[in-house]
């Protein structure tokens, strides 16, 4: 399968040279506006000739008023003492961590003026050092959540999905206090039910409560889950962890299905980890390690391997048997029988075997299969390649997957049986909608006589509990975590609780009615927590010699490490031959399904944040839902076929909607086409098609998507299982008219062969060229994307200078006075300048929500992001390359280039646009009247109009959008603008809006700078997207300073501009991509 | 609620944000209107001013102004008096905050940054906010509108050679050396770009 393409594509379309693409990139706007609005004013405005006048007269009396001289009184209400901590306009951060289940990462909480706004990663951590995920970025967010309790509910009251109207209230607390207590005997069975609790604090509360009621358990699982992994652990080491694992020491890593950049267990430290053997610093001596991933979907980390070996979802424990068996004949071990790989893909793994135990010691093998043979063997693989005590270690072994799915499918047996008399649900669980057998939970829930929720917003579960009692959202919280054996982290209040809630420790404790309690306190939790910090984690460490010294630096720092006790070495044990006999044998089936999780869903806990509803899947680039992936097969030529025939019309914005059946359920969903998607399985992501995801009518992810998890099965051993056989699909049975796929959105132009005359030309710039040719580069060939393997690395630079010297050579043909510019202005004071190194980019997302979150970008729903409206300012380009059916990835994050010949700046006819002496392109709201000739001209394509009201900032409801089933519009209630950016305007309908390269950031690190009378480094001018980005991908800084860390970035040979033909003289210098794929692997 | 949807049709608050920049300096809270002779007016005759204010807040919570209410108005205004001229005599029994009256107005939609001016560019107070140390009650002293800020970037000097942040601008240093200029205005270095006060 050798179906080689030597350039880069997105989609079937530009390697079909297909008109519709071509239309689409030639236009900046795709459809006809007028049309659509013709179309919309029927239905919505039916605007008529009286309406016109009274909008007229509006428009009269309102200059009449503005040509008057009144002034408005503005009162303000002062401090009396002012708090210490809090100056108006300047922003304080505190350190916490932000944690939802196993998911975890240690931040510093951007607070204005009392209100968290901005979350940023915490570089004293040592597990994620400073980076970020999406998921933290967003959750800021959710703590303005609409849809939150006001305070604690009960059933009796009827109404526990509805938001309580103004000036109602529900029962106090110490009437549901009451009520359950006079429910709960002392020998009642109780479980608490929750998905991982790193919380050493939270666990001491349980059992607190454990004392007084001696019949209470705590069931920890995880929808997506690890539990197999946590008992091959067990079994072969005796210990029921995570592992702690050391991407940064392989060399070589085969990974089955784990997708560890994105979703499985700590991305955000495995990212970091990763790329440090990913980049490349020097040319010449040039290093990476070797990823193969075995997957049966295109999965984030798979995207970044350098080969993938596709498989069919039952095939894996063949695979993982296969690989075993080529590692042991290559060191001597003994091989196991279990079922046997198709002979093809088993070659494929016996190279790869041979590769890894080239690297043994430096080798590492994992997988994310809920298998428990599998995982077994995956243990065994890595002890033939002596990765223990190298590239794994159990020392700091990671808390961040506890959960155990025979606990909760033995929940689910024991309340059936009525064996259990109250079940309590800690907030984010919601077993009676992620769990594969929801419905016999919520059979077994309706015999247990007390159930109680502890979740901030309502979802299925809470909404079959008798009360809620809603705790803090983490903002608001105090807390601990402890994701690493030895690694602590203090999460600490950042705002006052916007709503009557209570933590649920508190709760416990106080049901347990507690002498640990300080009930008189104010922060009774604030007490608790630090009287279990002095007696657990005090006397772990040396350097403070009181208490209060400790806690003040820990509660600075937010995270604390305790030095670890030396642990006995323990030996690998475990029956191989019994586990190669467990692994999940090979279907016979046609086709199959794999369900995985996603960068920004997660299990469904993140369905109610429109900041992550809206962030691209990096993948298949699309939003608002989860999308069938189907398989794309190469038939020869530019013949592409798509599975079924489906999805024709994508790049027109329509797709199939297609019913699958699996087990004899029957759900439709919305297909997309997929390249490398393996020709027998599509793939279906988790976590979408929650069906209470909040409050009614407040609730923005309710009924998105499809839901995956009844689909899934529970396999011999009891352990979730995330694929299914015997799947059909069925042809086309309806469309879906707003397919919200970013993919052919603001395209910059992709090469592809002519169809007639067999020249390479660019796909959206063919009309160019049938004009002339040879004006600024032709237009041909747009170096958008560079790239190459790591063994034809020399060629690669040569390649790059040889394409920017004819580059410069065009340039030098012009009117624009670059050189008199660089002389006379920028080459002193600052000239901007940023830097991507496209190898370290592994595409998750996070620097795309943190430029949301500090740039007030708005969210516009998925109709019109369907056409083409989303305002994202950052967005990642996804580009694939090599072979059709298997090719390889490369990221792009894509944002205003900031252009020194900007030609945008040139056609703005109303000077809204001009050049800064620092080199910023500057957008001035304020003078823009939206004629968005800047965009059209804009040849990357960054530019973004305000066609709605997105943010309510104007008086017309009609310009409002509304992209949910809710009462008012996202970013109109007051609760959810709290978590505005104060320095960056909101902007108004009708204006352009772009990446400003955080100015009011870099207007804040100059005042930093010269207030201490001080030359400026470059760690005072960080971007969002800089300090959001787990793996340094980003850096920023004034190219005029020759010895920051960009300066040293940009000399490297790889380094090329987009689109410099067009001598635009962009800023943002790109590092090509480098892969180190093994050819061999291809045949 | 959105507070924009609680702007009614008609309202003077949104459309007069279009013109307040220059209609505050010197006004009446109590008629919310522009005195023209503001700054002519004597001690007594502002006292006239506030005590009018205070009873038309009591008129409107009351009904009519009884003896009550003009012990009130004198309580009030000795106490503004006391609290204002005072300092050792700082009376504690003050219930919660004053509600202050926002005199200075200003441009939407722009940032500005007191440390940049104050700390940095070292300017007096007096320079934008008048002689503050004679006014018995505060009043806007200038226009603080784009063309006010922009007259003033154009003409002031930056300290140029005393903040070593500045010798990134090595040019200009060059040019002073060799006695081709003797100051850097704030406009030369980029002082009147957009995204200086707008972003």
């Amino acid at each position: 399968m050798k179906n080689q393409n030597k350039e880069i594509w997105i989609g079937v379309e530009s390697l079909t040279n297909d008109p519709v693409l071509q239309d689409l990139a030639r236009q900046e706007f795709a459809g006809n506006i007028a049309e659509e609005l013709a179309r919309e004013s029927a239905s919505n405005l039916s605007t008529n000739r009286r309406d016109f006048l009274k909008y007229l007269g509006f428009g009269l009396g309102a200059a009449t008023i503005a040509a008057s001289c009144e002034i408005p009184v503005r009162k303000a209400i002062p401090y009396v003492v002012k708090p210490d901590e809090i100056v108006p306009g300047v922003a304080t951060y505190y350190a916490s961590s932000f944690v939802q289940g196993g998911d975890y990462c240690p931040v510093l909480v951007k607070t204005r003026e009392g209100r968290p706004i901005k979350i940023e990663g915490n570089s004293l951590s040592s597990i994620t050092k400073g980076g970020t995920s999406a998921r933290a970025q967003a959750s800021v967010l959710s703590l303005y959540d609409t849809s939150r309790f006001s305070g604690p509910e009960s059933s009796a009251d009827g109404n526990l999905g509805q938001p309580r109207k103004r000036g109602t209230s529900g029962p106090s607390w110490e009437q549901i206090d009451k009520a359950i207590m006079a429910k709960l005997k002392p020998e009642s069975r109780i479980r608490i039910v929750g998905n991982t609790v790193l919380s050493p604090a939270t666990k001491q509360a349980v059992a607190d409560f454990k004392a007084k009621f001696p019949n209470t358990e705590l069931i920890s699982y995880d929808p997506i889950s690890s539990a197999a992994l946590l008992e091959a652990n067990a079994q072969c080491f005796g210990e029921a962890v995570v592992p702690s694992y050391a991407f940064d020491k392989a060399m070589a890593i085969v990974s089955f299905d784990a997708d560890f950049l994105g979703a499985w267990i700590s991305p955000v430290e495995y990212a970091a980890q990763y790329v440090k053997n990913r980049t490349i610093k020097d040319v010449k001596d040039a290093k990476m390690s070797y990823h193969v991933q075995v997957e049966s979907h295109m999965s984030l980390t798979g995207s970044n391997a350098d080969n993938r070996i596709l498989i069919k979802p039952s095939e894996m424990g063949a695979a993982i048997v296969a690989l075993y068996n080529e590692v042991a004949s290559l060191t001597g071990g003994s091989k196991v029988s279990g079922p046997a790989l198709p002979s093809e893909k088993a070659a494929k793994l016996k190279k790869v075997a041979s590769r890894l135990v080239k690297h043994s010691g430096q080798a590492l093998v994992v997988s994310g299969s809920n298998n428990l043979g599998e995982q077994m063997l995956v243990n065994g693989l890595n002890a033939m390649l002596d990765s223990y005590g190298n590239t794994i270690d159990f020392a700091n072994a990671s808390m961040q997957r506890q959960g155990s799915d025979k606990q909760i499918q033995n929940l689910v047996k024991e309340m059936n049986g009525g064996q259990v008399d109250a079940a309590f649900f800690l907030d984010g669980a919601n077993p009676a909608w992620d769990l594969p057998n929801s419905a016999t939970f919520v059979k077994g829930l309706g015999k247990v006589k007390l159930k109680v929720s502890f979740s901030g917003t309502p979802n299925e579960t809470a909404l079959l509990c008798d009360y809620i009692a809603p705790t803090h959202h983490w903002l608001e919280s105090w807390g601990d975590a402890e994701p690493k054996r030895g690694h602590y982290s203090l999460i600490q209040p950042t705002i006052a609780p916007l709503f009557n809630t209570r933590q649920t420790e508190i709760s416990l404790l106080t049901w347990a009615q507690s002498e640990k309690l300080n009930k008189e306190s104010d922060q009774p939790m604030f007490d608790y927590l630090k009287g279990f910090w002095e007696t657990n984690l005090f006397p772990q460490q040396t350097k403070f010699a009181t208490f209060q010294a400790f806690w003040d630096s820990s509660l600075h720092d937010g995270v604390f490490e305790a030095p670890l006790p030396p642990r006995p070495e323990f030996g690998f044990g475990g029956d191989m031959g019994q586990a190669a006999s467990k692994v999940r044998k090979p279907s016979k089936s046609e086709m199959e399904i794999s369900f995985f999780e996603t960068v920004n869903m997660g299990a469904g806990q993140y369905a109610n944040n429109p900041w992550l509803q809206e962030m691209p899947d990096p993948i298949a680039r699309t939003v608002w839902g989860n999308y069938l992936a189907i398989p794309v097969m190469w038939e020869g030529g530019n013949d592409i076929k798509s599975f079924k025939n489906l999805n024709q019309r994508e790049a027109y914005g329509h797709a199939d909607i297609v019913e699958v059946e699996v087990k004899g359920v029957k759900q439709q969903a919305t297909v997309v086409r997929q390249f490398g998607q393996p020709r027998d399985s599509v793939a279906l992501a988790l976590g979408y098609g929650r069906e209470t995801a909040g409050a009614m009518g407040k609730a923005l992810g309710s009924k998105v998507g499809v839901n995956a998890f009844p689909w899934c099965s529970i396999d011999a051993n009891g352990n979730t299982q995330y694929y299914a056989e015997q799947v059909n699909v069925s042809d086309r049975v309806d469309e879906d008219d707003w397919f919200a796929c970013v993919q052919y959105h603001h395209s910059m132009g992709v090469t592809g062969t002519d169809p007639k005359t067999g020249e390479t030309i660019n796909v959206d710039e063919k009309t160019v060229m049938t004009l002339g040719s040879g004006f600024q580069g032709g237009l041909v060939n747009r170096s958008i994307i560079y790239r190459g393997g790591l063994e034809e690395l020399p060629e690669l630079v040569e390649h790059i200078k040889e394409k920017r010297t004819e580059a410069a050579e065009l340039n030098a043909t012009t009117l624009y006075p670059f050189d008199e510019y660089e002389a006379n202005i920028y080459s002193q004071g600052h000239w901007w300048a940023m830097h991507v190194d496209l190898n370290a980019c592994t595409g998750c997302g996070a620097c795309q929500v943190a430029c949301v979150a500090e740039n007030n970008v708005p969210m516009v729903g998925k109709h019109e992001v369907g056409r083409h409206h989303e305002m994202t300012w950052l967005r990642i380009d996804r580009y694939f390359f090599g072979d059709y059916e298997n090719p390889n990835v490369v990221y792009q994050p894509m944002m205003c280039q900031h252009c020194d010949n900007a030609p945008c700046e040139n056609v703005c006819p109303v000077a809204a646009t001009p050049h800064s002496s620092e080199g910023l392109n500057q957008m001035t709201y304020n003078r823009c009247i939206g004629t968005r000739y800047c965009a059209n001209n804009c040849p990357y394509k960054v530019r973004r109009f305000n066609w709605l009201d997105y943010t309510t900032a104007d008086l017309f409801a009609i310009n409002e959008v509304d992209f949910a089933d809710t009462d008012i519009p996202y970013l109109a209630d007051n609760l959810t603008r709290m978590v505005l950016n104060p320095d960056v305007t909101v902007r108004s309908r009708g204006v352009i809006e772009k990446c400003s390269f955080c100015v009011q950031r870099l207007q804040e690190g100059k005042l930093t700078a010269k207030r201490e009378g001080r030359k400026l480094h470059d760690t005072d001018v960080k971007t969002a997207c800089q300090t959001a980005c787990p793996t340094g991908a980003i850096v920023f800084g004034d190219r005029n300073d020759k010895e920051n860390t960009l300066s040293k970035r940009l000399d490297n040979p790889l380094n090329y501009l987009v689109l410099e033909e067009t001598n635009v003289r962009s800023s943002v210098n790109y590092q090509a991509k480098v892969i180190n794929r093994d050819e061999a692997l291809d045949a | 609620m959105n507070c924009h949807r609680a702007i009614k049709v008609g309202s003077t608050y949104g459309t007069a944000e279009l013109t307040k920049i220059f209609a505050s300096v010197g006004y009446d809270p109590s008629t919310d209107k522009y005195i023209p002779n503001y700054e002519d007016l004597s001690k007594d005759e502002i006292e006239q001013v506030y005590k009018k204010w205070i009873s038309d807040i009591y008129i409107t919570d009351k009904g009519t102004l009884d003896p009550m209410g003009e012990r009130t108005i004198n309580e009030q205004w000795d106490g503004i008096v006391e609290a204002l001229t005072d300092k050792k005599t700082r009376d504690f029994k003050i219930q919660g905050p004053i509600e202050w009256v926002r005199i200075h107005n200003l441009p939407d939609h722009a940032y500005f940054n007191h440390a940049q001016h104050v700390s940095v560019g070292k300017l007096e107070c007096q320079t934008c906010h008048g002689p503050v140390e004679a006014m018995e009650v505060v009043k806007q002293y200038s226009p603080l509108s784009m063309g006010w800020c922009i007259n003033c970037h154009r003409q002031t000097a930056v300290k140029f050679t005393e903040n070593p942040y500045y010798q990134s601008y090595a040019k200009f240093h060059k040019e002073i050396a060799k006695g081709e200029r003797d100051k850097v205005t704030v406009e030369e270095i980029g002082g009147l770009e957009c995204q200086k006060c707008h972003y």
